[in-house]
């Protein structure tokens, strides 16, 4: 009998209740900019400090901010933070002026590339190549498609699981550093492995 | 007469045959569901994710996805979000992210929409809306 009451009250409350609360937090992020911006009918506010949260009725104008401590984090939303997937990861490999060979610097990347692929399985994988802006267009977008099937070719040698992986080529037209027309910049000479 | 063939180019590029995959499912705990306009699948790992699609997580049930931007989403049990809009090319400068939460929990983290181009990105509370600017934040509807 006991259930059955707590059912009719918890109806009753819905019928004359149909307002709603949200809790909107933020938290740490190591970025230099984190901040959110909640907007409502009536209002509009804006959290900018880590760890602070707002709760945000239908009804009512939202309320003040507050700070939520690492323990209360932890004791209410602590599963749902630990089952979030690793977070994507960005290499950079550099070539030599105007062919397919990777400095000896980015070479000794590959392990860590590996790893870091291994570690977020089931994963996709996007390749991009690019170029700087020596040779023509054509020609840059030509090169840095070489560039990044060598990297495909690599990848698909390590026989890992990788549920997708696609192949793009940016030519000179998405510098890492913004140069004049045929300004050899070894910046630029580069193929993006974007492991999601 | 000589018009058919452009007719039959105009029928076949007007409808959209293959939908575009926006993320990739990668935890997955318990029963998770996607609606996906009439269907209804189970989530899998690995798996992708269509603009539209509708996330539903059961009791005990939690899922974890990665947009082709790098945002991360994760929904805790009894929840239920949809994908309203996502769109990501940053060669041309085209930019779309709306999420919607209609119940339970959610964990977000930014990706290069939310550097890019942070006014592309709404996500919807039953309340209202929440901005960003490079950030990761935690949602729960009541």
């Amino acid at each position: 009998m006991k259930n059955l009451h707590l059912l009719l009250l918890l109806l009753l409350s819905l019928v004359l209740c149909s307002c709603s609360t949200s809790r909107v937090i933020l938290l740490e992020n190591n970025k230099d900019t984190n901040a959110i911006v909640i907007k409502t009918k009536s209002a509009e506010l804006v959290l900018d400090e880590t760890n602070t949260y707002a709760d945000i009725s239908s009804i009512a104008a939202p309320t003040a901010i507050k700070k939520i401590t690492k323990e209360e984090l932890q004791q209410s939303y602590g599963s749902l933070i630990a089952s979030a997937p690793k977070p994507p990861i960005n290499f950079l490999i550099y070539f030599e002026p105007s062919t397919v060979v990777m400095t000896s610097q980015s070479q000794q990347l590959f392990p860590e590339v590996h790893k870091a692929i291994e570690e977020r399985l089931p994963c996709d994988v996007n390749i991009i190549g690019h170029a700087d802006s020596t040779g023509s267009k054509e020609y840059n977008t030509e090169l840095s498609l070489k560039r990044a099937k060598q990297i495909e070719h690599w990848l698909i040698k390590q026989k890992l699981d990788i549920s997708n992986i696609s192949v793009e080529s940016y030519g000179e037209e998405d510098p890492l550093i913004p140069t004049a027309d045929g300004v050899a910049e070894p910046r630029n000479r580069r193929v993006e492995i974007l492991i999601r | 007469m000589r018009c058919i063939p452009l007719l039959i180019c105009l029928l076949l590029f007007s409808v959209p045959v293959w939908a575009d995959d926006i993320a990739i499912i990668k935890s997955l705990d318990g029963s998770v569901k996607i609606k996906r306009a009439e269907q209804v699948l189970i989530a899998e790992k690995s798996h992708n994710l269509q603009s539209g699609d509708i996330l539903i997580t059961g009791k005990d049930s939690h899922i974890g996805v990665i947009f082709h931007d790098g945002s991360v989403l994760t929904l805790k049990e009894n929840s239920f979000l949809r994908v309203n809009d996502f769109e990501f090319k940053p060669i041309e400068n085209k930019f779309k992210f709306n999420l919607k939460l209609k119940k339970g929990a959610a964990l977000f983290q930014s990706g290069k929409i939310g550097t890019l181009s942070p006014e592309s990105f709404i996500f919807e509370i039953p309340e209202g809306t929440i901005g960003i600017r490079g950030t990761k934040f935690l949602v729960e509807v009541k």
